[in-house]
């Protein structure tokens, strides 16, 4: 019979069982529900294994892309490694090789590092002394020789204040990761995509943005940055020599509290609503605050665009335990 | 043939699930049970509850209907608003008078579950 590797313990399969009904056997809690391939509740990621196409049917690409499957759809011929859902924990060593500030609170920082990853996906952090934060990846694997991370300083944040004050170049770190679905895969058809972004979610989307351009993505590409005043954009002629590079790319800033001709002075959310009715057919990218991606998120899904087509990352703030 | 199939199976799911979500996200009877953070999470229960309600392969049950509804208080309102939201997603869709009237059956045979009475 053949095997499934799950984590750390590897065991065989009986008869006709599925890989969810024999991790369940075996002791493992994975969620599920239907146990017919609807409810997409014991989706599973799969190393290197070619997944029939049931277990992956109504799945968004990204989701394919990093091996995601249904678990309760396949019964294994082959051996078979698996992992959950949050993705492989793969650590790496790291090298801070540049430190730039952006504006007054945002910090860019270079890291070397061998590990493999998609523009728009994210790491954990860890320094010296333990401390470990999540960060999206700003850079494009393949291109751009380094890894690329936006950072914000918090006045109590002990893992910003660190890199700010302390970390300095050649200080090392280790990666954890990289984890999550936004990301861009290209599209049979062209299409229109809309990236939001508010504060340090514009991070992943500049690496995501590059990296659907040099894809050679079709269609439109539009990109929105909201803030709370005018000082708080960072990367603009970034984005502007890239819009004067790309006849396809476009992008605005919006802000509560504006004092320049070129930012829109609004609130993102009547904004959108207003301007962007019908997203049927868009793809559709939101990074930033929870509340930012939540909101959004319903937005553009009431607008048109489909569940499957709006790929999200939101930013939890750190709670010490 | 059952009904799921002539419907379409997985497909009709997948081409009902984001229909019917819109319609009872804007739904001011029942809105505020769906208005979830985790959108896909609420996404995933409302394709089971269309695959149990289109006669598709599940593993739902009278006691989960029970479980899963419990201390929400719903009312007759309440499972009437998402019935209706129910139908107007499958006349979007085209499906035949008749089919509908099963579908709806479907769910009146688990009306008490859901309402916990």
């Amino acid at each position: 019979m053949p095997s499934i590797t799950f984590g750390e313990s590897t065991f065989d399969t009986q008869d006709d069982e599925t890989v969810l009904d024999a991790l369940l056997r075996n002791g493992h809690e994975i969620a599920n529900g239907c146990r017919a391939g609807v409810c997409q509740s014991c989706l599973l990621i799969a190393k290197e294994v070619a997944l029939p196409a049931n277990a992956t049917s109504g799945l968004s690409d990204s989701q394919k892309a990093i091996g995601a499957f249904k678990s309760c759809c396949v019964v294994p011929s082959t051996d078979i490694e698996v992992q959950s859902a949050d993705g492989a924990i793969e650590s790496h060593k790291a090298t801070i090789v540049e430190k730039t500030s952006l504006n007054d609170a945002v910090i860019r920082v270079r890291l070397q590092s061998d590990v493999n990853y998609r523009a728009g996906q994210y790491v954990s952090l860890q320094n010296d002394a333990k401390l470990m934060r999540s960060y999206s990846i700003a850079s494009v694997s393949g291109t751009d020789k380094y890894l690329e991370f936006h950072i914000r300083r918090y006045p109590n944040g002990q893992f910003s204040n660190w890199i700010y004050s302390a970390a300095s170049i050649g200080s090392e770190l280790i990666l954890q990761g990289p984890s999550g679905t936004c990301f861009y895969t290209p599209t049979d058809a062209p299409s229109n995509l809309l990236m939001l972004a508010s504060g340090t979610g514009l991070a992943p989307m500049h690496g995501i943005i590059r990296d659907a351009l040099l894809q050679q993505h079709q269609g439109n590409i539009h990109l929105i940055i909201a803030a709370k005043t005018s000082d708080d954009f960072y990367y603009v002629d970034e984005l502007k020599t890239l819009s004067d590079e790309n006849s396809n790319f476009s992008f605005e800033r919006v802000a509560l509290q504006s004092t320049d001709a070129d930012i829109k002075q609004a609130d993102i959310y009547e904004h959108i609503r207003s301007d962007y009715t019908q997203l049927k057919g868009y793809r559709v990218y939101i990074c930033g605050g929870e509340n930012f991606v939540k909101k959004l998120k319903k937005q553009c899904f009431l607008a048109g665009a489909n569940m499957q087509d709006i790929f999200s990352d939101s930013f939890l703030s750190f709670t010490p335990n | 043939m059952s009904i799921y199939e002539q419907i379409g199976g997985a497909g009709a799911v997948d081409a009902a699930v984001d229909i019917f979500y819109r319609k009872v996200l804007v739904d001011d009877r029942i809105s505020d049970f769906f208005d979830t953070v985790d959108m896909d999470g609420q996404r995933a229960k409302q394709k089971a509850f269309l695959t149990m309600a289109f006669g598709g392969p599940n593993d739902y049950t009278g006691k989960d209907m029970r479980e899963a509804h419990k201390g929400m208080n719903l009312t007759e309102e309440h499972f009437n608003a998402v019935a209706e939201n129910l139908v107007a997603t499958l006349k979007e869709l085209n499906v035949s008078e008749d089919i509908i009237n099963s579908i709806v059956e479907v769910c009146l045979s688990v009306k008490d579950d859901v309402l916990n009475v």
